[in-house]
């Protein structure tokens, strides 16, 4: 019991020292979802409970902030970092629903593509061009506009504007793994399609595709944010990052951390999922792998 | 003896395509150009050349990896093309192959147990304790531990790697295995424990092997007959001892006088091949080896030779038979 | 005797990876006379190819590291250099050869901008000369209608021409050294006896020394006058060619020998070095070849052999050497 203790100690230490494990990303990243489980649990206030006489209040450093209302409160005298601690709750939703739409039409529709090639290929991949093409968020507002906003449409939108990126990532591995010789030897050996794609293609693309999953966390929550800004995401009273800062806006010379303060909360998660997925890069390349 | 394997004018060409939105096909790479030979039961073939010349397609085509441009392979006297389902089925297990380069040829993220079994997995429905007394022995023929079977390809050296590859084509138990330079990429000392190897199998299963090699020195060891390819088809074929010690083309002659030595004492000065291999898409008329050969006379730049047989199965593509040319005749 | 031009001392060249040091070259000693080619056989892992990078001093940095020894050239140890120092000798007085010709060359120039790039940097040549030296010197590696073939990209030019291109360009600045690391292994066997036959003529005009690195026993056997043998870092044998050949004294050489595939004649049986080969990270104490070796002895598996001399040249680590000729099958 103690040795194994001792030596996930030693593997950690490990990994913090010699290969520069990000703490910081992770400690972010962990509390994120720690929130998106438990908000309402840690909380200090209920995040709609409206309090007239604390209109306004500013962050605790400043003069006429309190303690109790840490991150100040907004025009209806809301919590802000209750607030925040609640609405991490759908970004991450939202995050992790899209995510996996996109990356699994992604996967999908760029091993098919890579692998059979021809026109095939042509057809999918200008399909995925178009995509990429067209203005994301343009495209986000419109599917919004055209199914309604719901949180089930939020992520069929960022769904479908991602995977092309997937897709296109994906198939350029692919296209190389294909002339591999375990892939013609499994060829030899008489494997389906079926089975080379899932069997001897798909295992050697995991890392790329974790990879690639972690460094989109960021630009799903600014994109999901930035619909919410313009009044297409999520509906309902419960609080988003990205409306926050919308309706915080014009209070921005007044009480400045009504829109700050959500905005910085974004712009941390962002920035530690981008962190932790350089690491992961760095970590799977397959070049300081094969050298054991 | 009936040959378990023949090749009968096989031609594999590949376009070339020029222009971005309308595709035209510009010309074609003559890859492999009018090859037959046969292997029978329990022998060795080795295909020897240089790189480009056709040798490792022609190994892809008896795969399978690759459709015929025109030709036909015939496996016991069945043509590739004409098979039925079973038939496949049975081809499939009984042509196997292993590769250059170990690395590539194991998938990374499947541990040894799987490679090995996948052959067995597909085409067979044996029982899981079946599959591994399969592996057990396979892993005892080829010289591996046991425990092998729980590790990943990247754990092991290059000769181990090779030494799975081959445990993955003899557990379906195959009549011939095609060895696509499956030695060139090892080290001296490992090389030599894969040949003998190869060749032990060879007489306990009766294999029949068709030895894709550049290496003229492994060529002599182990073959039983030799082709000698030169852009795309075979210009000299025989009995292994009779290409080196009677040998007819020019081309052959080049490439033996090319290996290197293995004693100082066996140095010859200034044996030299002039030139370089011309290009498959631009084959020579006539000769293809017309533009290198220091004997090329007027038909050679016209008429493309045929093969003629000059001794007991030694078929060689000249028009220059009158003699066989000497060791170091290209001196310059 | 005459000094010889290259006298390598105790070089110890390490890598520091993830898993460890690496030793990769480990106390290597050897000279290079004038005029002599050098080889340096040895299988993947064995430290020839680190050898030689690091008498360039091209070792990777900051992983790998010449720990000690002394490389002198001339008498002048060239570890003691500034890196400025050592770029004039690099291209100057060493020049080198590499494996790969298609990323010896910079596809985006022609291979005469980059054959008269090195001429501008290391002589005093200018205008219409440095051009005529780049056409003589194409001329001189036998490429074919020189002139034109100046204007020519790396990538219209087959693999025996690009290396013939990096031959040029080596030799440009008349060398005293050429070091050439594998410069036939992608080579097809006529373009490669093509290519030695062009090394060996031109040593024979410039009386130049050459270290050739390669494992293939048999190009050594065709163009080296001494060799050395290298196993995990280390150097087990040095002799004259012949003596390599016919007197060979350690287990390691002998096996090499006897696992040739010879083309010459048809062998019954090869007999095959046993075991793996070794593991840098993880080498047994004493004898790096111990565990492979069919002769090995208590002492073999305890400490590392010292240096025995059998003959004019001829040293070897073992310590259970043969003192009489080992009849190679």
């Amino acid at each position: 019991m103690l040795t194994s203790f001792l030596n996930a100690g030693k593997w950690l230490w490990h990994l913090y020292v010699k290969r520069r494990f990000p703490l910081f990303a992770v400690s972010t990243i962990v509390s994120f979802f720690a929130l998106a489980l438990f908000g309402e649990n840690l909380s200090p206030f209920p995040p709609n409970q409206v309090d007239l006489g604390a209109r306004f209040s500013p962050p605790f450093w400043q003069e006429g902030g309190s303690i109790a209302h840490f991150l100040g409160t907004d025009g209806l005298g809301r919590d802000i970092l209750s607030r925040i601690m609640i609405g991490a709750r759908n970004s991450c939703i939202v995050a992790i629903f899209s995510l996996f739409l996109g990356g699994f039409l992604g996967t999908v529709i760029g091993i098919v593509s890579g692998y059979f090639g021809g026109i095939v290929d042509g057809i999918l991949m200008r399909m995925g061009d178009a995509t990429i093409a067209f203005p994301i968020i343009l495209l986000a507002i419109l599917l919004s506009i055209i199914l309604g906003p719901s949180l089930l449409n939020v992520v069929a939108a960022l769904g479908l504007v991602l995977w092309a990126r997937y897709a296109r990532v994906i198939r350029g591995e692919v296209l190389s793994l294909k002339e591999r010789d375990f892939v013609a030897l499994a060829r030899v050996a008489g494997a389906s399609d079926l089975r080379i794609m899932v069997k001897h293609i798909l295992p050697n693309i995991y890392n790329t595709l974790l990879v690639l999953l972690t460094l989109q966390v960021g630009w799903v929550i600014i994109v999901e944010a930035a619909l919410s800004f313009m009044g297409a995401g999520l509906p309902g009273p419960d609080p988003v990052w990205g409306s926050m800062v919308a309706k915080g806006r014009q209070y921005v010379t007044s009480a400045w951390w009504v829109p700050f303060m959500p905005g910085m909360a974004i712009a941390i998660v962002c920035l530690s999922f981008n962190m932790l997925g350089d690491w992961l890069r760095e970590v799977l390349d397959p070049r300081m792998r094969q050298v054991e | 003896m009936k040959p378990i394997l023949d090749v009968q004018k096989v031609k594999k060409y590949f376009p070339v395509e020029r222009g971005a939105i309308f595709r035209k096909v510009a010309g074609q790479i003559k890859a492999v150009d009018n090859i037959s030979f046969s292997i029978v039961p329990g022998e060795t073939l080795a295909l020897v050349g240089e790189s480009g010349c056709g040798k490792s397609t022609v190994g892809r085509l008896i795969l399978n990896l690759l459709p015929v441009t025109g030709g036909t392979i015939f496996f016991s006297g069945i043509p590739l093309e004409e098979m039925d389902r079973s038939q496949r089925k049975i081809y499939r297990s009984a042509v196997q192959a292993v590769f250059q380069d170990p690395m590539s040829s194991l998938s990374p993220r499947m541990r040894i147990r799987e490679i090995i079994a996948e052959g067995l997995v597909i085409n067979q429905s044996l029982s899981r304790n079946e599959i591994d007394s399969k592996i057990q022995q396979v892993l005892d023929q080829v010289g591996l531990p046991q425990d092998a079977i729980k590790h990943y390809p990247h754990e092991f050296s290059g000769g181990q790697r090779q030494r799975i590859a081959i445990a993955r084509a003899l557990i379906v138990d195959p009549k011939l295995i095609i060895l696509d330079e499956a030695v060139s990429a090892l080290d001296v000392s490992i090389q030599a424990q894969i040949v003998n190897l190869l060749r032990d199998l060879q007489r306990e299963f009766h294999l029949s092997y068709l030895f894709i090699a550049h290496s003229l020195g492994t060529v002599r060891y182990i073959s039983d007959r030799i082709g000698v390819m030169y852009l795309g088809s075979l210009v000299e074929i025989g009995p292994a001892e009779e290409i080196f010690t009677n040998l007819h083309h020019p081309y052959t002659r080049a490439l033996i006088d090319a290996a290197m030595p293995s004693h100082p004492d066996f140095v010859r000065e200034d044996v030299v091949l002039a030139g370089e291999v011309p290009s498959a898409l631009n084959v020579p008329e006539g000769c293809r080896f017309n533009t290198r050969c220091p004997f090329a006379k007027d038909v050679c730049r016209q008429v493309e030779p045929e093969m003629f047989e000059i001794g007991p199965g030694h078929f060689t593509a000249c028009h220059m038979l009158d003699g066989a040319p000497e060791a170091g005749f290209f001196l310059n | 005797m005459t000094q010889p031009l290259l006298k390598v001392t105790d070089l110890k060249t390490q890598f520091r990876t993830k898993w460890g040091l690496v030793k990769a070259v480990d106390g290597v000693s050897f000279h290079v006379k004038h005029g002599e080619t050098f080889g340096i056989v040895g299988e993947s892992g064995s430290g020839k190819s680190v050898t030689s990078l690091s008498i360039m001093r091209l070792i990777p940095q900051p992983a790998g590291r010449i720990v000690s020894g002394a490389i002198e050239l001339d008498g002048l140890n060239l570890l003691e250099l500034s890196e400025k120092e050592m770029r004039d000798y690099r291209g100057g007085k060493i020049g080198m050869i590499l494996q790969d010709p298609l990323s010896s060359l910079n596809p985006l120039f022609t291979i005469g901008s980059q054959i008269i790039e090195g001429l501008r940097i290391h002589t005093s040549l200018k205008g219409r000369s440095l051009k005529e030296r780049a056409i003589d010197l194409l001329r001189r590696v036998h490429i074919p209608s020189p002139a034109m073939r100046m204007k020519d990209w790396p990538h219209l030019l087959s693999g025996g021409m690009r290396q013939r291109v990096v031959g040029a360009i080596s030799i440009s600045c008349e060398p005293e050294l050429l070091i050439a690391d594998e410069p036939t292994t992608a080579l097809d066997a006529t373009i490669q006896l093509q290519y030695l036959n062009l090394l060996k003529r031109i040593q024979k005009e410039t009386r130049l020394s050459i270290i050739f690195v390669t494992h293939d026993l048999g190009a050594v056997a065709y163009l080296c006058h001494r060799a050395a043998v290298m196993y995990a870092g280390r150097i087990v044998e040095t002799a004259t060619v012949k003596d390599l050949f016919d007197k060979p004294a350690h287990p390691y050489t002998i096996g090499l020998l006897n696992s040739m595939q010879k083309v010459e004649k048809k062998a019954d049986h090869i007999e095959s070095i046993k075991g793996q080969p070794p593991n840098l990270k993880n080498l047994p104490i004493g004898c790096s070849f111990a565990p492979r070796c069919d002769q090995v002895k208590d002492i073999c598996k305890e400490k590392y052999p010292e240096e025995t001399e059998l003959g004019a040249d001829h040293l070897v680590r073992c310590w259970v050497v043969k003192k009489e000729a080992v009849k190679i099958k």
